[in-house]
């Protein structure tokens, strides 16, 4: 790019941007004052959802109760009712994980899913701030094109959702420190080897998003141990989203995440998992995975072929009992409140 | 909080006036030696020089023999440009950097695109209009076009590497040691998820906490404008983003954000046509949530800072255009 013509366009850029700041100023009361008393009747879809501690009678396997074999093997039973759902976990933290470490299932969903709404408060109480910045200058400018006008108004409605979900989550989240959010990693790994299978996912699929990993390198060690198991284990529960997961680490496809490190590009893996999932798939989706096993079984063995269509079939059979794969066809999506 | 971020978008607006921080410039750092870094006014640390001894490049020698040429394969002058780096040769350890940045950049291309053609094959067609299966046709193109570019660097110059010597966070710390820029900014802004190997070696989490304020320290001191950007958005990051490593190490501290807000401000402000006027508002809005203390001491850090390293280096200190730890396919490495 021409340097000249690219600091011009930044200072004109720039200039435009002082001008909104400056007509802004004067406004922002009046913007904040509209946007804090805007109407609160839309929920976030993240926190839409019905909440999954409806499992915590169940450890959250109402529907695969005849799968869950690997995990439960260190799962004792609940011993004692969990606390009063929306407790501050600043409150109910120390009895919840004491009970998660000796394995009690229930305790460390509750203690996961209790974590993550406050991480994920946290993350929109920031993402609040920084859209302010950008959505509420504007605001004040009479030339607005309508397209602009609704691409704002669905912002603030993006915000609201956000807000109210703060809001929602203020109580549950009092006072908890930095520290005791960052555990959300060991808290998502307890809760996932107990038997929780969206903790599970989130462990794997996040690829260590951990916030808290400068201060505590042991988790690496502890996510290269327990991948592996972790993920055979959500196979055998039929868990779709753990298969696609599998699928595009082996395939290489992200190589320089923890995920992908650990697990390595191994194409006749890939192959195995991708052959999987296409048993459980239908529609335009069959084409993706056709022509993604035609590019992973170039380098394999004719037995390497028959081996993974061989286990694929098997697990399909066992573990996946009919159901269908579509739900990643698109990305699956993890670590998000959906089950909330 | 309305006015912190108001102030903080007044210095995001400075950084579009800011001249090019991805301005060419020499690229590869000298290879004369330079012992110490020299006293600076505390980047990266609000409490002075805790940082500055490990700030301070490791021995820097003279080059002692030319690179080997450009597009010679990365496997086989591997142990060469790491065994100099490792002895202080800033050139070598500059171009292993930007070498093996290109080939996992290629590498991983190669494997992403295929994704997005297969993606581009999942649409049932019968069902699809003109328009659909004319973008995803120029998609498919573009894939292609990128994969055989990709494959070409791969095959040519990338082909037969180790897994470890894809590993770039270390060499990215010795590149930055040596002085090299793009290395800094990577290094010390490198996502977990760039990280190729830490899973291995954690102990690379514990140099990170050693040397990348340092490295920041010492970059800004060499008039290093994106290091300016990436401090600025890590103190003034709030939430939990497990990802950033910078962000765990600094936390957010409106204050130190304001420092560096500060600092791109000024630059802003040099130029005729931006009025004076900016920085008095800049310092009024920060006034809303920041004493009257913690603003003189940014006040004062920046102007030092601005005078010292970055009034005679306006265009910034970066080689590349591409963004903090992004190769692309041409990108010359150093020399």
């Amino acid at each position: 790019m021409n340097d000249v013509s690219s600091r011009s366009k930044r200072r004109r850029a720039a200039w435009a941007f002082i001008a909104l700041v400056a007509a802004v100023l004067t406004g922002v009361a009046v913007d904040a004052m509209f946007f804090a008393s805007a109407p609160m009747a839309m929920k976030p879809s993240a926190a839409a959802a019905p909440i999954g501690i409806a499992s915590e009678t169940e450890t959250g396997m109402a529907n695969d109760a005849g799968k869950r074999t690997m995990l439960r093997s260190t799962a004792v039973p609940a011993t004692a009712a969990l606390p009063p759902r929306g407790t501050p976990v600043a409150e109910t933290y120390a009895q919840l994980k004491i009970r998660a470490d000796a394995g009690d299932a229930t305790a460390a969903t509750r203690l996961y899913h209790d974590l993550q709404r406050c991480r994920m408060a946290r993350t929109f109480q920031q993402m609040i701030d920084e859209r302010l910045d950008r959505e509420l200058p504007n605001e004040v400018d009479p030339h607005l094109s309508v397209l602009e006008i609704k691409r704002r108004q669905a912002a603030l409605a993006s915000m609201q959702e956000q807000l109210d979900f703060v809001r929602d989550n203020e109580a549950l989240c009092a006072g908890l420190g930095d520290e005791r959010i960052n555990s959300i990693v060991p808290a998502s790994l307890r809760a996932a080897q107990l038997g929780d299978l969206k903790a599970l996912d989130c462990y794997v699929g996040s690829d260590m998003g951990m916030p808290g990993l400068l201060d505590h390198p042991e988790w690496l060690t502890q996510f290269k141990q327990n991948i592996p198991n972790l993920i055979e284990t959500a196979t055998r529960r039929g868990d779709w989203v753990a298969v696609d997961l599998a699928h595009h680490a082996y395939a290489g496809a992200f190589p320089d995440t923890p995920r992908g490190q650990v697990l390595g590009a191994d194409p006749a893996m890939d192959y195995r998992y991708l052959r999987l999932e296409r048993l459980g798939a239908n529609g335009a989706f069959l084409t993706k995975l056709d022509r993604l096993l035609e590019q992973a079984s170039r380098p394999l063995t004719p037995q390497q072929i028959d081996d993974g269509d061989s286990w694929a079939q098997d697990r399909y059979a066992r573990y996946f009992d009919g159901s269908s794969s579509s739900e990643v066809s698109n990305g699956a999506t993890i670590c998000q409140m959906a089950d909330d | 909080m309305v006015m912190l971020a108001l102030a903080a978008i007044i210095a995001g607006g400075a950084w579009l006036l800011l001249p090019s921080r991805a301005a060419p410039r020499s690229s590869a750092p000298s290879a004369i030696a330079t012992q110490a870094a020299e006293a600076s006014p505390g980047a990266g640390n609000r409490d002075g020089d805790a940082h500055r001894a490990k700030a301070a490049p490791r021995l820097k020698r003279e080059a002692t023999s030319p690179l080997p040429p450009r597009g010679a394969p990365l496997a086989q002058i591997y142990d060469d440009l790491k065994a100099r780096a490792d002895v202080g040769d800033a050139a070598a350890a500059s171009r292993l950097y930007h070498d093996i940045g290109r080939c996992k950049a290629a590498l991983n291309s190669i494997q992403t695109l295929q994704g997005v053609v297969a993606d581009s094959s999942q649409g049932n067609d019968s069902d699809a209009s003109p328009d659909t299966l004319g973008r995803r046709t120029a998609t498919v193109a573009v894939a292609h076009h990128h994969q055989a570019k990709s494959g070409q660097l791969a095959t040519s110059q990338c082909a037969d590497l180790a897994p470890a010597q894809l590993q770039i966070m270390p060499v990215a710390l010795r590149a930055a040691q040596l002085g090299d820029n793009d290395a800094a900014d990577c290094y010390v802004g490198m996502p977990v998820t760039f990280a190729r190997g830490l899973v291995d070696h954690p102990e690379w989490l514990e140099q990170y906490k050693e040397n990348a304020l340092a490295l920041a320290d010492a970059a800004i001191r060499r008039g290093d404008w994106t290091m300016v950007e990436q401090l600025q958005d890590s103190y003034a990051k709030k939430g939990v983003d497990g990802g950033d490593l910078l962000h765990q190490l600094t936390g957010t501290d409106p204050a130190m954000a304001y420092r560096y807000s500060r600092l791109a401000l000024l630059a802003m402000a040099e130029h005729p046509d931006v009025p004076r006027t900016v920085l008095d508002q800049q310092r009024t809005l920060a006034m809303e949530s920041l004493p009257g203390a913690a603003i003189q001491a940014g006040d004062a850090w920046a102007d030092d800072a601005h005078r010292r390293y970055f009034s005679a280096n306006p265009d910034g200190a970066r080689t590349s255009e591409m963004g903090v730890c992004e190769f692309g396919h041409d990108e010359a490495p150093a020399q």
